[in-house]
């Protein structure tokens, strides 16, 4: 049956073809190249999470600016972004790999007394980072910050805050806030939240069992503030940010409260020095895009560029910081 | 009628062929991610996101709506044919919908499936384009108390009808509850029955529970069933393939009915889309009960078309709910915010001031890519019907290697798969002997819900249990659930007095 | 696939029938597996790591609830699946051992048969696919996956298996690591 064979020799020579161009991408997107062919980012969160679009931003930085052929996003979610840190410290050697890390990580570690620590990557840099801000719907009867404390300080389980997750950013604020303010820190009554869009919810509902505080990046509440549906009470930054009438902790006497909100990015422990260079001098040019620039402005971050030993050690004063105020809340 | 002339503005602005051709592109694109198991909607906008950043803005946001509705659209098409529902979104019309597929219907089935999509979808953003910020307030009634209220309601309303055999149900219900509760804890942080696993204390995604249970479970199942004799057949022939008046006239009120539970759910920021497509669901078996013939169980054209209308209702009022408030109730509207924002968009009360402009032709981009959906859907159901024809053994072994593929594209983990395996094999034994399937899905959505928001209401009022019972919303809420469970309860005394007779 | 429990009323007349699977002893897995659900559960909540005071309901109410369930459904589950069933049983013999025995004998014969070797086939495709990934990458794996699944189902053209698969995870290779950068584990490939 002369047909049925040429069918058979077209269906094996299909095969064929499909199956070279298949290993040839597996073999592209495989280890063992230069950072500058092929570089993996890291989003130790869900597609839509925070550091996800962190590296989605910089994906799209590194391709309009030409600084890298091929930039893919692997997320691997979950447990404050602690299971990405896993994976990324079972890569050692690999230089073409970073991660997107952040203040929630670090929270992470110290909560699941987790074995890696930041201690099993290579810092790369710090690259941006927002404010904390603490905002109550417009009805609310607390008008300036003092109210809330006052109110707080009398009966904290009456004054439920709501935050993101527990042991993240919002709740460690929280518990700065507390210890500033003079309020026992395991009396908070603090609700964690699936993300921002939840949290402001629950702000504006009118609902019995829903948060009256609400403390998160500025960007979630930030077109809430401006209708005038939600009012800040305060920032937590150094100075006061641009469009905003509230105080700063410091101006409210409490500069202990300090925490922001940083991204950075990090690569897998024994890495060469020159890959090391090599990846901070991509992340220098990335930062340089006008992409990256525009992607700033939008999501309001705050450029804080630090880059390799700086970035280690601060890292390393913020894990102590932060074992030491999580240990307090309990956590 | 201001809205309705600014929306027709948006229609002129689209309506031009390189538009229609950035909306095809989109909706061809979001259907063929959706379609596979594990890679919802969000996977789906994340992945093409970077394919609309070089786009000039029209262009980009009209591609977009086509990615986000392709994706609803093709997350039912593998559930049908498959067993394999694309997303959590579209397992509940999977259930009868893979019944009408191995019963030759699988045609029809993805035309209702289509044509719900297209109902719920529309009806939705006419809400949005004239009520959104009257939906937004919807939105605001509610609270823990209110969620806990609506879990209750929906794991009743939804457990009574799914299993006939009561201690049945409660065995798979109580199987869904324990695989919900593990992984770190809401409201504490309290890390729950992970044993020290890393990669178990974001607890078992809900897709890796679906695809496992649903997909590989029948895998198994149809290896445990196989003759040995080596024969290829086929699972059968693909029939006829319109759907016909009198089904038709079946689905349609499926269809608005189902749209009617999905519009209030897309502004609820809990439960997502998954409680009402199984209300709806519940609702089309229960009246199917009542008719002279019932077909639930054997394929039955309401339970694809309601639970697909719901489903696409909701995810048309989310995008509304995200417009008017710009909260980002889901990851996938989390995606979109970034994406509008990439447009200098910024999703809340003064959108529709600041940059009507651009709302409006995405509003109109909404219409528009839902009748390209259509128009795309219906005349493919046919030729993806074609795929039953394959030799059933080629065809699970393509989907054993599809539900694989979702399992660990979804979170990059060996650890994933093991579970995929050892809940495929638990799916097995289900099916085997009898269990029901979908209480286990029902307690993995719901358990959470109802656990955490009754949590949260008690803490955040001081432990005071009226809290539960303080506002209108929750008191109807348990009149409905009263009121139904009397019924039942009426309807089988009544039941067993006639059969007696 | 959720499936019908047959009514048994409809089962009452004409002669006994072999019990079906669902209330062979075989089913007793079910409540077997539930009984090991409430113990991890037991076991989990009591060595809980609790965080914070958690307030009134703390994160350990649910899951004593649940494994109470858990018990309580297993206990009723092995009596619903063990009780005599006169419809299915010998009708002199109802509710004897003997009799449940002897039916549990011609259950084997009857068209609920499991093919064991298939299953085992397939489940072994899995653990196997499961087991390379790392080493092969996807795929090799996922060809493999396929050959024993289509095997499993009674295929017996192995080389026209192996091709499909080949040609089915090339695809999914070529369409979702190449055009849309999902990554895919490239195995010893990736070292070249």
């Amino acid at each position: 049956m002369p047909r049925r064979r040429v069918v058979a020799t077209l269906g094996i020579l299909l095969v064929a073809a499909l199956a070279v161009t298949a290993f040839t991408d597996a073999a592209r997107s495989g280890e063992g190249q230069a950072a500058r062919a092929s570089l993996t980012l890291i989003a130790p969160a869900a597609a839509g999470g925070g550091w996800d679009l962190v590296a989605r931003e910089g994906q799209q930085a590194m391709r309009t600016g030409n600084i890298v052929n091929t930039v893919q996003v692997v997320n691997i979610p979950g447990a404050a972004g602690t299971i990405g840190l896993n994976q990324l410290a079972g890569l050692t050697g690999q230089g073409t790999t970073m991660m997107v890390t952040g203040t929630v990580m670090l929270g992470g570690i110290s909560q699941s007394g987790s074995a890696i620590s930041m201690q099993d990557t290579t810092p790369i840099a710090r690259l941006a980072e927002d404010f904390e801000v603490i905002a109550v719907p417009a009805e609310s009867p607390f008008r300036t910050f003092d109210d809330f404390v006052q109110a707080w300080a009398a009966n904290p389980a009456a004054v439920p805050i709501g935050g993101g997750s527990a042991g993240g950013i919002d709740h460690m604020v929280a518990a700065q806030m507390a210890q500033a303010a003079g309020v026992p820190v395991e009396t908070v009554q603090y609700t964690a939240h699936a993300g921002g869009g939840e949290l402001t919810l629950s702000l504006l509902s009118t609902a019995a069992g829903t948060v009256g505080v609400g403390i998160s990046g500025y960007n979630d509440f930030a077109d809430l503030v401006d209708s005038g549906q939600l009012r800040v009470l305060a920032v937590v930054a150094p100075e006061r940010l641009a469009g905003i009438d509230a105080p700063t902790m410091t101006e409210l006497g409490l500069p202990e409260v300090d925490l922001v909100n940083w991204r950075g990015l990090v690569a897998p422990q024994g890495i060469t020095d020159a890959q090391r260079t090599e990846l901070e001098q991509i992340v220098r040019e990335m930062v340089a895009t006008e992409s990256w620039s525009e992607a700033v402005e939008r999501n309001r971050w705050v450029r804080s560029e630090i880059y390799g030993e700086d970035f280690e050690e601060f890292l390393v004063e913020e894990q102590g910081r932060i074992d030491a105020l999580l240990e307090e809340l309990g956590l | 009628m201001e809205q309705l002339s600014n929306l027709i503005g948006g229609f002129g602005d689209i309506l031009s062929p390189s538009a229609l051709l950035f909306v095809l592109i989109g909706a061809l694109l979001g259907t063929a991610v959706g379609v596979l198991p594990g890679l919802g909607s969000a996977m789906a906008v994340a992945l093409l996101l970077p394919l609309t950043f070089v786009l000039e803005p029209t262009n980009a946001l009209i591609m977009f709506t086509g990615i986000y509705f392709g994706g609803l659209f093709g997350d039912s098409i593998s559930g049908i044919l498959m067993n394999t529902p694309g997303n959590s979104t579209a397992i509940a019309s999977a259930f009868e919908g893979y019944r009408m597929a191995q019963s030759g219907r699988a045609a029809q089935a993805l035309a209702t499936a289509a044509i719900g999509a297209f109902i719920g979808g529309t009806v939705a953003s006419v809400l949005v384009v004239f009520f959104a910020p009257t939906l937004a307030e919807l939105a605001t009634g509610f609270g823990p108390a209110e969620f806990f209220a609506l879990a209750v309601l929906a794991f009743i309303a939804i457990s009574a009808v799914v299993t006939d055999s009561a201690v049945r149900g409660l065995a798979a219900l109580a199987i869904g509850l324990v695989l919900a509760m593990i992984g770190i804890d809401q409201p504490t942080g309290t890390a729950r029955f992970s044993f020290g696993s890393s990669a178990l204390l974001d607890g078992i995604p809900i897709v890796v529970i679906t695809v496992s249970l649903l997909a590989l479970g029948e895998v198994f199942h149809q290896a445990a069933k196989a003759s040995g004799s080596g024969t290829q057949d086929t699972v059968l022939p693909s029939g006829r393939p319109w759907l016909s008046g009198s089904e038709f006239r079946a689905a349609l009120p499926a269809w608005l009915r189902g749209t009617g539970y999905g519009l209030p759910f897309g502004v609820i920021p809990a439960g997502g889309a998954e409680v009402p497509t199984f209300l709806s669901y519940g609702t089309e078996r229960r009246l199917d009960r009542r008719r002279a013939k019932p077909m639930f169980g054997r394929g039955a054209i309401q339970g694809v078309a309601g639970p697909e209308a719901a489903g696409n209702a909701t995810a048309g009022t989310a995008m509304g709910a995200l417009l008017a408030l710009g909260l980002p109730t889901s990851a996938t509207a989390a995606l979109l915010l970034a994406a509008f924002q990439q447009y200098g968009l910024q999703p809340g009360p003064l959108l529709l001031e600041r940059s009507g402009d651009i709302v409006w032709p995405l509003l109109a981009g909404f219409f528009l890519a839902m009748v390209v959906l259509l128009i795309l859907n219906l005349p493919f159901a046919p030729l993806w019907a074609q795929l039953l024809r394959v030799p059933k053994s080629y065809l699970y072994a393509g989907i054993a290697v599809f539900a694989s593929f979702g399992v660990y594209a979804a979170g990059a983990s060996i650890i994933d798969l093991v579970i995929m395996l050892v809940i495929g094999v638990l799916g097995l034994a289900m099916r085997l002997y009898d269990i029901p399937i979908a209480p286990v899905l029902i307690a993995v959505i719901l358990g959470p819900l109802a656990e955490y928001s009754l949590r949260d209401a008690m803490a955040n009022s001081e432990n005071d249990p009226a809290v539960l019972v303080s506002s209108p919303i929750t008191i109807g809420l348990y009149v409905l659930l009263l009121a139904g469970l009397g019924f039942a309860a009426w309807r089988r005394v009544a039941e067993r007095r006639r059969a007696d007779v | 696939m959720m499936s019908e429990v047959p009514s048994d009323r409809a089962a009452t007349t004409g002669r006994p029938r072999p019990r079906p699977a669902h209330l062979s002893k075989g089913a007793l897995v079910v409540p077997a597996v539930l009984v090991v659900l409430g113990i991890f559960l037991v076991v989990g909540t009591a060595t809980m790591d609790v965080v914070g005071e958690g307030g009134l309901f703390g994160p350990t109410v649910m899951p004593w609830a649940v494994a109470a369930i858990c018990f309580v459904v297993a206990v009723f589950l092995a009596v619903d699946i063990l009780r005599p069933r006169p419809e299915y049983d010998p009708a002199f013999g109802a509710g004897s051992r003997a009799a449940t025995d002897s039916s549990d004998g011609s259950y084997e014969a009857g068209p609920d048969t499991v093919n064991a070797p298939a299953v085992g086939t397939a489940i072994g495709g899995v653990v196997v696919f499961i087991a390379v990934l790392p080493w092969l990458g996807w795929i090799l794996s996922a060809t493999l996956l396929f050959t024993a699944v289509a095997i499993a189902l009674g295929n017996r053209k192995f080389v026209t298996c192996l091709l499909a698969g080949l040609a089915l995870a090339s695809v999914i290779q070529i369409v979702f690591s190449g055009l849309l950068g999902i990554s895919l584990p490239a195995g010893f490939v990736g070292g070249f």
